[in-house]
């Protein structure tokens, strides 16, 4: 993994982190890359798009999450952190 | 993202810029129950980008808006939106609403018209069509009943609120992790957003723990009367299966100005499940608004009927819908359903000259 790769993925824990703080989940491991937002951190659609927000915001970039989120015309039903660490990477 | 405490509450908002610069007109969206912001977040709210300012907020008690025991009825929530727009020193906005969110907005422009360039309805039910359920014939309602009480839905189609019990039904069902059969899913769908367990859990506390059911299905106070003074450009759409087009029926009479859509096959959650379909319709509107073409009907004594599309998509086939309403298909291809239309049209023709 190329260390830029790593800064996004270490930027986007710590966005997550500081999003889910207030809401109890409990979790065997700490956030990683392997971590997927519903299954595991049980995020809403609106977090997602909070997400989506907190990380344009940090970068000062329009990234267009929706090509992300949008499957042969359906959305996705769940997204890792790595998916969206490789995503950013390719946009940035 | 941004929030701000107004009428004692904590409402979050994003605002997307215009890809065309600063000097764009402002476009807000409003969700219905039971979803949040990103109902129209993802599809919708790029697209109106490109030629407008968004806005988009969470309702009180939804979303990441903060959660009050009461407020809820569509006149304080269209105070919350007053109050926010004032905030954001919108002075005037296209509006775009679902379901209640339409009721927000238009008790909004009851009382403050000047705020709006134009309003779109999407399947807006008001409580004045609700409260005439004995006389009202809902089809598709009769159609699902019975598989609702196959699958233990002890809820009535027939109830003026019934979308938004089946909503909670639905919640219960998805916070208990309960798996839909497939025909039931696919009945229920028309009628049903899709959500996460947050989201269900969220709504089921809104209303076992808050006013909010009563105040929500307590009467809107939107009289027909109030609706007719509203003279501003409205487009109003209704789902062709859904239990809301009872109103769309008797809006025609009410706004003689306005344009009307049925959105064929379709039930109350078509912006989800034809997003292109209602960005085409409101992209047609918003056109002929900009240029000053309303009000299109000059004679304004004359009753409004729906228009909707004859070739229409559902479920990734075509279908197209003949003049004595039988629906023909299903085509894979939309060139294949204009062929077949072209076709029919040919021989009902010649059936007419011979």
């Amino acid at each position: 993994m190329s260390v830029t790769k790593e800064t996004i993925a270490k930027i986007l824990i710590e966005i997550i982190e500081d999003l889910t703080q207030d809401w109890g989940v409990d979790l065997d491991e700490s956030i990683s890359e392997k971590t997927q937002l519903v299954n595991d951190l049980d995020f809403a659609s609106v977090d997602i798009i909070q997400l989506f927000v907190a990380i344009e915001q940090h970068y000062d970039k329009k990234i267009g999450f929706q090509d992300l989120l949008m499957k042969d015309g359906s959305y996705v039903s769940d997204l890792s952190i790595m998916q969206i660490t490789d995503f950013v990477n390719n946009k940035l | 993202m941004p929030a701000v405490n107004i009428n004692g509450v904590r409402l979050n908002y994003i605002q997307m810029n215009c890809d065309q610069g600063d000097d764009c007109q402002d476009f807000v969206m409003i969700h219905g129950l039971a979803t949040n912001l990103a109902f129209w977040c993802l599809h919708h709210a790029q697209f109106f980008a490109k030629r407008y300012r968004v806005t988009l907020y969470d309702l009180r008690g939804h979303g990441r808006s903060g959660m009050t025991d009461s407020g809820y009825t569509p006149e304080n929530m269209a105070e919350d939106l007053r109050l926010l727009l004032d905030h954001l020193g919108i002075k005037k906005a296209h509006f775009i609403a679902h379901s209640f969110g339409g009721l927000v907005a238009l008790k909004l422009a009851c009382q403050n018209p000047e705020l709006f360039s134009s309003i779109i309805l999407a399947d807006t039910h008001i409580s004045a069509v609700r409260r005439l359920h004995d006389s009202i014939d809902w089809k598709f309602g009769k159609r699902i009943q019975p598989v609702l009480l196959e699958n233990g839905l002890n809820i009535n189609s027939d109830e003026p609120y019934f979308g938004y019990r089946l909503l909670t039904e639905m919640a219960r069902l998805q916070t208990k992790g309960v798996t839909l059969s497939p025909e039931f899913e696919e009945l229920v769908s028309p009628l049903m957003g899709k959500y996460g367990n947050r989201t269900a859990s969220q709504w089921l506390k809104l209303m076992e723990t808050t006013q909010a059911e009563k105040e929500m299905m307590g009467d809107d106070k939107l009289s027909f009367q109030s609706l007719k003074e509203l003279k501003i450009p409205i487009l109003a759409m209704y789902g062709e299966h859904s239990q809301a087009m009872s109103t769309g029926e008797h809006l025609l009479d009410v706004w003689p100005h306005a344009e009307f859509r049925r959105i064929r096959g379709a039930g109350h959650f078509f912006p989800v499940s034809r997003p292109l379909e209602l960005m085409k319709n409101c992209k047609q509107f918003l056109r002929d608004t900009c240029v000053d073409k309303f009000p299109r009907h000059g004679d304004e004594s004359k009753k409004r009927y729906f228009r909707s599309d004859r070739i229409y998509k559902l479920d990734d086939t075509w279908f197209f819908s003949t003049r004595e309403k039988h629906e023909v298909g299903p085509f894979t291809d939309i060139e294949d359903a204009k062929c077949c239309l072209h076709s029919y049209v040919t021989e009902m023709a010649l059936a007419e000259v011979a």
